[in-house]
C-alpha cells in the first residue's frame, strides 16, 4: 500500500508538472470538440450556445460522406489482407530457426522507423513506372504495407508464447494439421490477430502522407480535412476532426483491450 | 524375423526400428512386443532413446529403419491422428483455453461420439480418475497432480488400443508421485488397457510395471519381469542401473563340480556357481545385490561365502543402514541392513560378511572401452 504523505512542495511542483503536461496534450482536442458544438460559425470563446448543426452539415455534405466511406473501405481493407497476409507470414516465421526468427522480426520492425513519406514518394513513382493510375486501391496497398509489419510483430510474439507441443497433444487425439490449428492454435493467438488488425484499421484512419501521394482524386478523410483547411479553419472542420478523433480511439482502445487480453493469459 | 502370427498376438510393437539423429543413434535396431493389457515399461538412463521409442509408437516420430504395429497391423506410416493410440504427455499439454472436461472431450469429439454419450463419458472418467468435481475448472486452475490425472483422462477417454505415458509423474513431488503410482496401477488393472510407461526411475519401473524393457545407447539391453531383471540381469548394464550392488572382478582358482572357488586372501571363503566355460586362472566380474549380504561379528560355518573385514561406514536411512566394509579380498561392500536388526555394527568392528553362492551373479570381463 502507498503510504499517504502530505504535499510538499516538491511533490506540487511534479504534479503541477504532469498536469500542464497533460494539458498540453488534450486541451488542442478539448478546444475542438467544444468548438465543434459551437453554434456560432465564429472560432472565439465565450461560446454562447451549443448545437449540433456542424455535424447536420456533415451528413448533408456529400462530399464528406464520400471521404467518410472511402477511409472505411481502406481501414476495413487494410485490416483484412493486413491480417492475412501478417498472419501466414508470422505462422511460417514460428517454423524457422531462432536465428533466423530474430532477424526477420528485427527486419520487419525496420520499416516502422521509416517516414511515411519514403513509402508515399516510392510507391507514387513505382505506380506511375509501371502505369498504374492512382486510386483508392493503390492507397489500399500502400497501407497494406505500412501496417504489415505491425500485424507481423503483434502475431509473431503471440505465436513465440504458444506451446506447439499441444499440436501434438490434439494430433494424438486424432485432429488433423487443420483442425489442430483451428482449435488449439488459432484461440491462443485470435486476441493478438484481433488487436494487430484494429491497430491496422486505426492507422489507415488517419494516414494522410501515403493517401495524398497515392489516391489520386479519391478523396480520404484526412485529405479531405486537408483540402478544406486551404478554404479556411471553419467549425465544421472541427466536426469532421472529432469524427475522425472518435473512430480512431475506439479502434485504438479495442485494440489495445484485445492485446492486454492476451497478455493476461 | 517375426511371424504376423506373433505380430497379431502383441498389442504394438517395433521390428528392427532406427532412429538417427544426426551421428547419434536414438534408438538403434529395437525390436520389441508388447502385449495386449500389459503394463510395460521402457526404462533407462536419460538420452538413452525410450523417448523416441515412445514417439515412434505414437507416430511422432518416423524411423528410420523398421516397422510399427499395432494389433498385426503395419502402422509405420500412418499419421499420429489416425493412430489408434493416445499419449500422456511429461508435461501433459493441457488446452488452456479449454475447461477440464472440454478436455476430455476433445478426442471424443473429433472421433464424432454424440453429444449424450460424450458427456456420460467424460464424466465417468472424471471420477475415475478422481476428480469429478472439476470438470467445469479451467485447466491452469489446477495443481500438478490434478492436471496429470486430467491428462490421463483425456487419453483413456477415447478407450485407445494402447495408452503411451512419457513419464507422467516425474514433475510431482515424492509424496505425490508414491500416491499416483499407485493410483496409475489401480486404474490399469480397472480399464485393462496395455500402458506403455517411460520412465527413468526404477523403482517406479519395478513397482508399476509387468514386464520392463531396459534401454541404454538406442539398444534394448533386457526385456523381461520386474523380478526378473532385479534378480538375473541380463546385462552388467542392467545390474548396474536397476538397484544398487556391489561389483568386483575375481579369478577363478579351482571347479569343484557346482561350486567354482575364486581366489581370495587367506581365510576367506568366495565362492561363486559354475559356469561352462571358465577354467581356473579365467577373471570374472561378480555383481551382489548389497541386501543379499549379511553382517556376522563371529564365523559361520554354515554359509556359502564368508569374508573377513572391518566397518568403515555406517550410514543410518531411517528403516535400513548402509554399512560399508573393507575387505582384503574383494575391496569395499556395502550392505543394506535393516536398522532394527539384533547387531548393530559401529565403525571400527571386526566382522564377517556373507551371502549365499546363488547372490552371486556372474558376467564376462567386457573388453575395455
Amino acid at each position: 500500500m502507498k503510504r499517504k504523505s502530505p504535499i510538499s512542495f516538491k511533490n506540487l511542483a511534479g504534479i503541477l508538472y504532469v498536469g500542464f503536461f497533460l494539458a498540453f496534450l488534450f486541451v488542442p482536442l478539448i478546444v475542438m470538440i467544444l468548438f465543434s458544438f459551437n453554434s456560432s460559425p465564429r472560432l472565439s470563446f465565450p461560446i454562447h450556445s451549443l448545437s449540433l448543426s456542424w455535424y447536420r452539415a456533415l451528413i448533408d455534405d456529400e462530399l464528406f460522406l464520400d471521404a467518410f466511406r472511402r477511409t472505411l473501405f481502406l481501414g476495413l481493407g487494410t485490416a483484412i489482407a493486413s491480417g492475412i497476409i501478417g498472419l501466414l507470414a508470422a505462422l511460417g516465421l514460428v517454423r524457422l530457426k531462432l536465428r533466423v526468427r530474430t532477424i526477420a522480426m528485427g527486419l520487419a520492425a525496420v520499416p516502422l522507423a521509416f517516414p511515411a513519406l519514403l513509402y508515399a514518394i516510392a510507391l507514387a513513382f513505382f505506380f506511375n513506372k509501371i502505369g498504374v493510375g492512382f486510386s483508392l486501391w493503390t492507397t489500399l496497398l500502400g497501407h497494406v504495407i505500412l501496417t504489415m509489419p505491425f500485424v507481423f510483430l503483434i502475431v509473431g510474439s503471440a505465436l513465440e508464447r504458444f506451446q506447439f507441443s499441444m499440436l501434438e497433444a490434439a494430433r494424438d487425439l486424432g485432429a488433423g494439421p487443420f483442425h489442430a490449428f483451428r482449435t488449439i492454435t488459432l484461440p491462443h493467438i485470435l486476441p493478438a490477430v484481433v488487436g494487430a488488425m484494429l491497430l491496422a484499421m486505426a492507422i489507415s484512419a488517419d494516414e494522410f502522407v501515403v493517401a495524398f501521394f497515392t489516391a489520386g482524386q479519391a478523396k480520404t478523410l484526412p485529405m479531405l480535412l486537408y483540402g478544406r483547411l486551404n478554404l479556411g479553419i471553419t467549425p465544421a472542420l472541427n466536426a469532421v476532426g472529432v469524427v475522425l478523433l472518435v473512430v480512431t480511439t475506439l479502434l485504438a482502445a479495442l485494440a489495445a483491450r484485445s492485446t492486454r487480453f492476451q497478455v493476461e493469459r | 524375423m517375426i511371424t504376423s502370427q506373433e505380430r497379431s498376438g502383441a498389442a504394438i510393437g517395433v521390428e528392427e526400428v532406427s532412429r538417427i539423429f544426426g551421428s547419434t543413434r536414438a534408438v538403434d535396431g529395437v525390436t520389441l512386443r508388447i502385449r495386449e493389457g500389459e503394463f510395460f515399461s521402457l526404462l533407462g538412463p536419460s538420452g538413452c532413446g525410450k523417448t523416441t521409442l515412445l514417439r515412434i509408437l505414437a507416430g511422432f516420430e518416423t524411423p528410420d529403419k523398421g516397422r510399427v504395429f499395432l494389433r498385426g497391423e503395419d502402422i509405420t506410416m500412418v499419421q499420429p491422428h489416425r493412430r489408434d493410440v493416445n499419449t500422456v504427455f511429461q508435461s501433459y499439454e493441457l488446452f488452456p483455453h479449454l475447461s477440464v472436461a472440454e478436455n476430455v472431450a476433445y478426442g471424443l469429439k473429433l472421433r464424432k461420439v454424440p453429444r449424450h454419450e460424450r458427456e456420460e463419458r467424460v464424466r465417468a472418467m472424471l471420477e475415475l480418475v478422481g476428480v469429478s468435481n472439476l470438470g467445469e475448472r479451467r485447466v491452469n486452475e489446477l495443481s500438478g497432480g490434478q492436471q496429470q490425472r486430467i491428462a490421463l483422462a483425456r487419453a483413456l477417454v477415447n478407450r485407445p488400443a494402447v495408452v503411451l505415458l512419457d513419464e507422467p509423474l516425474s514433475a510431482l513431488d515424492v509424496k505425490l508421485r508414491k500416491r499416483m503410482q499407485l493410483e496409475l496401477k489401480a486404474i490399469h488393472q480397472q480399464v485393462g488397457t496395455t500402458f506403455v510407461y517411460v520412465t527413468h526411475d526404477q523403482e517406479e519401473a519395478l513397482f508399476l510395471s509387468d514386464r520392463i524393457a531396459i534401454m541404454s545407447n538406442g539398444k534394448l539391453e533386457q526385456v523381461g519381469t520386474p523380478e526378473e531383471v532385479y534378480e538375473s540381469p541380463a546385462t552388467s548394464f542392467v545390474a548396474d542401473f536397476v538397484g544398487s550392488l556391489n561389483d568386483f572382478v575375481v579369478t577363478i582358482a579351482s571347479v569343484n563340480g557346482e561350486v567354482t572357488d575364486a581366489q581370495s586372501s587367506p581365510g576367506d571363503v568366495l565362492r561363486i556357481p559354475t559356469l561352462t566355460g571358465r577354467s581356473p586362472g579365467t577373471a570374472v566380474r561378480i555383481v551382489v545385490r548389497p541386501e543379499r549380504i549379511l553382517i556376522n561379528e563371529v564365523s559361520t560355518n554354515s554359509i556359502d561365502n564368508r569374508i573377513v573385514g572391518k566397518v568403515d561406514e555406517v550410514i543410518y536411512l531411517g528403516p535400513v543402514m548402509h554399512v560399508y566394509v573393507t575387505t582384503a579380498s574383494i575391496g569395499r561392500i556395502l550392505v543394506h541392513q535393516f536398522s532394527r536388526a539384533a547387531q548393530i555394527p559401529t565403525v571400527g568392528d571386526d566382522v564377517f560378511i556373507s551371502w549365499p553362492i546363488d547372490a552371486s551373479i556372474i558376467f564376462k570381463i567386457e573388453s575395455t572401452k
